[in-house]
């Protein structure tokens, strides 16, 4: 099995702040079944640019307050 | 736990418990020497009809009771995984065939010597059985590889 990609989210936190939407709704909303979405929070799926910008249209943030990139070392 | 998950189980122990069952009597009457091509073709279309007759109920009440869609489109994390189990099918399906071309010769050798009446018949018996067994065997362990996937993405 390959090593998960160095990428982290906020989907989490950012669901909370949205009235703590659920994954089911936010699967919902950007087409995708809640075990996708949950996949994606605990970083063991990367989504692809589409599904990542539909989740950041979802909080009405930019992709990079959702996803962010951990440099190796940090 | 997505619907497609719930049918490669169901798929799964479906194949396993009848195919099981086919190709376990099979090996007997191949070891009793008492294969049958019109016996074992009636036999396997009973045990096609038994598993449908499972699967497809089964599948529809696993959808009624987790109050999801019958056949929901995939989304891209699913179609990944389709993509994945269907080449790998793939790849031991065309293993299998291979396989069974090149020992087709050890077969027709031992059809002319258990089966001297009717060798030609034997042969094409044993030879449609391992055909239907690579096509069982590929099916279900891409569904096992579908089974595995979701698994590690929960």
């Amino acid at each position: 099995m390959p090593p998960p990609p160095p990428i982290t989210n906020s989907i989490r936190r950012l669901r909370f702040d949205h009235d703590e939407m659920t994954q089911q709704q936010l699967a919902d909303r950007i087409g995708m079944t809640r075990q996708t979405v949950a996949a994606i929070e605990q970083n063991k799926y990367s989504p692809s640019l589409e599904a990542a910008f539909r989740i950041a249209d979802v909080f009405g943030v930019g992709i990079g307050d959702v996803f962010q990139w951990k440099t190796p070392g940090t | 736990m997505s619907m497609r998950e719930k049918v490669a189980w169901i798929s799964t122990l479906t194949g396993l418990t009848i195919f099981g069952y086919y190709f376990w009597s099979v090996w007997s009457d191949f070891e009793a020497r008492l294969l049958d091509g019109d016996t074992l073709f009636w036999r396997f279309v009973w045990c096609l009809g038994i598993a449908v007759a499972i699967m497809l109920p089964a599948s529809l009440i696993a959808a009624w009771a987790g109050r999801q869609q019958f056949d929901p489109p995939l989304d891209e994390m699913e179609q990944g995984i389709e993509r994945r189990s269907h080449r790998a099918g793939l790849g031991i399906l065309e293993a299998s065939l291979i396989g069974i071309i090149l020992g087709s010769g050890v077969i027709t050798d031992m059809a002319r010597a258990d089966y001297p009446a009717d060798a030609a018949g034997a042969t094409t018996v044993m030879l449609v059985n391992l055909l239907l067994l690579a096509l069982a065997v590929s099916g279900t362990l891409r569904e096992i590889r579908i089974i595995f996937e979701y698994r590690r993405y929960a």
